[in-house]
């Protein structure tokens, strides 16, 4: 009886921290679906306004400044909102079904891919902003 | 005599007593016309959606003149769109469901991505979303010309700067007449906002 109780306990115990782990496990997978998640959030609405309202200023500008600038910071803009349109395009919603090993990898792929969209986006509008207020 | 005063008196009572529950009655207010108005030469010229031209999810032209027999509900959507979209498209299914046999009630998504969003996408997506009538329709077109027509309908094109953290989506929907007047909106991804919105639609049914 006594035997049969040592080997019990510890499998018990092994039992208790495993699901522990995996319970860890999902925090962790969730906070960073929801870091990806919240980036995006924060920079694709300026695709749809702020950089709309910059490309339609900075079009205005053409007879007056250097086309050559103008058009590289339209292309500029232009390239960065293609850059969060392919990113949403890839962007597995679904990863969720995933084991938490490949989803561990995966989102902290996109975490580096959106974070890289969110500066190409930031510079852009930047850049742009800049140069229409050098030419007011 | 007497039973005949009791009788007239106990009438007038009901016929008072009715009146006053009548008058008591909350009316149900007109709706608004959104947007700024302009005094010309007497006239009030009311805010209104510009002219558009969008192909459909079945490849078949949609304007505000197909549109005009009817009211419609305008979202700005895209198919990729991993966040706010998804919550929209519900409470859309939700007014599809309930308006998808009356042909006076049009449901419009215009897509801001259209290099993806094309017809065959958009044919896609409106088969998986279950959409069955064609009351629904999908429209993909010019993705500066849509940025430019989402501020007629009164939608910062997903861009909101009053909320938290800055920015935020935006997943409005909007009531548009039969002259293209904005009447009502509802926030598509607030379930309860609906049922509100559901009965403004009915009203402007029934008062056009």
């Amino acid at each position: 009886m006594k035997s049969k109780f040592h080997i019990f306990l510890p499998l018990l115990l092994c039992l208790v921290i495993i699901s522990s782990c995996r319970d860890e496990e999902k925090i962790v997978l969730q906070k960073l679906s929801e870091e990806v998640i919240s980036i995006h959030d924060e920079v694709m609405p300026k695709t749809t306004g702020t950089m709309h309202e910059i490309k339609k200023q900075l079009s205005g500008k053409l007879e007056t400044t250097d086309s050559t600038v103008i058009f590289e910071a339209i292309k500029k803009l232009d390239n960065a909102d293609e850059a969060m349109n392919v990113w949403m395009q890839d962007y597995n919603s679904m990863n969720d079904t995933m084991d938490n090993k490949s989803r561990f990898i995966y989102l902290k792929d996109e975490l580096r891919k959106i974070k890289k969209v969110r500066t190409l986006i930031l510079e852009s509008i930047k850049e742009a902003e800049d140069l229409i207020h050098k030419n007011k | 005599m007497q039973t005949i005063k009791n009788k007239m008196r106990l009438y007038f009572l009901l016929v008072f007593t009715f009146i006053l529950a009548l008058s008591c009655k909350k009316k149900q207010e007109d709706l608004l016309y959104y947007g700024n108005s302009k005094e010309v030469g007497g006239k009030t010229i009311r805010h209104k959606i510009r002219p558009f031209k969008y192909l459909n999810q079945d490849s078949s032209w949609v304007t505000n003149e197909s549109l005009a027999n009817s009211v419609y509900i305008a979202d700005f959507f895209f198919t990729s769109c991993p966040s706010i979209c998804p919550k929209v498209k519900k409470q859309m299914l939700r007014l599809h469901e309930h308006f998808k046999n009356n042909d006076k009630v049009k449901l419009v998504s215009f897509t801001i991505d259209p290099k993806r969003d094309d017809v065959s996408k958009l044919s896609t997506y409106a088969y998986n979303l279950g959409v069955t009538s064609q009351n629904w329709h999908f429209l993909t077109g010019d993705k500066f010309n849509t940025l430019e027509l989402a501020k007629d309908f009164l939608v910062s094109a997903f861009e909101k700067e009053d909320a938290p953290g800055g920015f935020d989506h935006s997943g409005m929907l909007i009531l548009v007449d039969k002259n293209g007047h904005i009447r009502a909106s509802a926030e598509g991804t607030d379930p309860e906002s609906i049922p509100p919105f559901i009965k403004k639609i009915e009203f402007l049914l029934k008062s056009e």
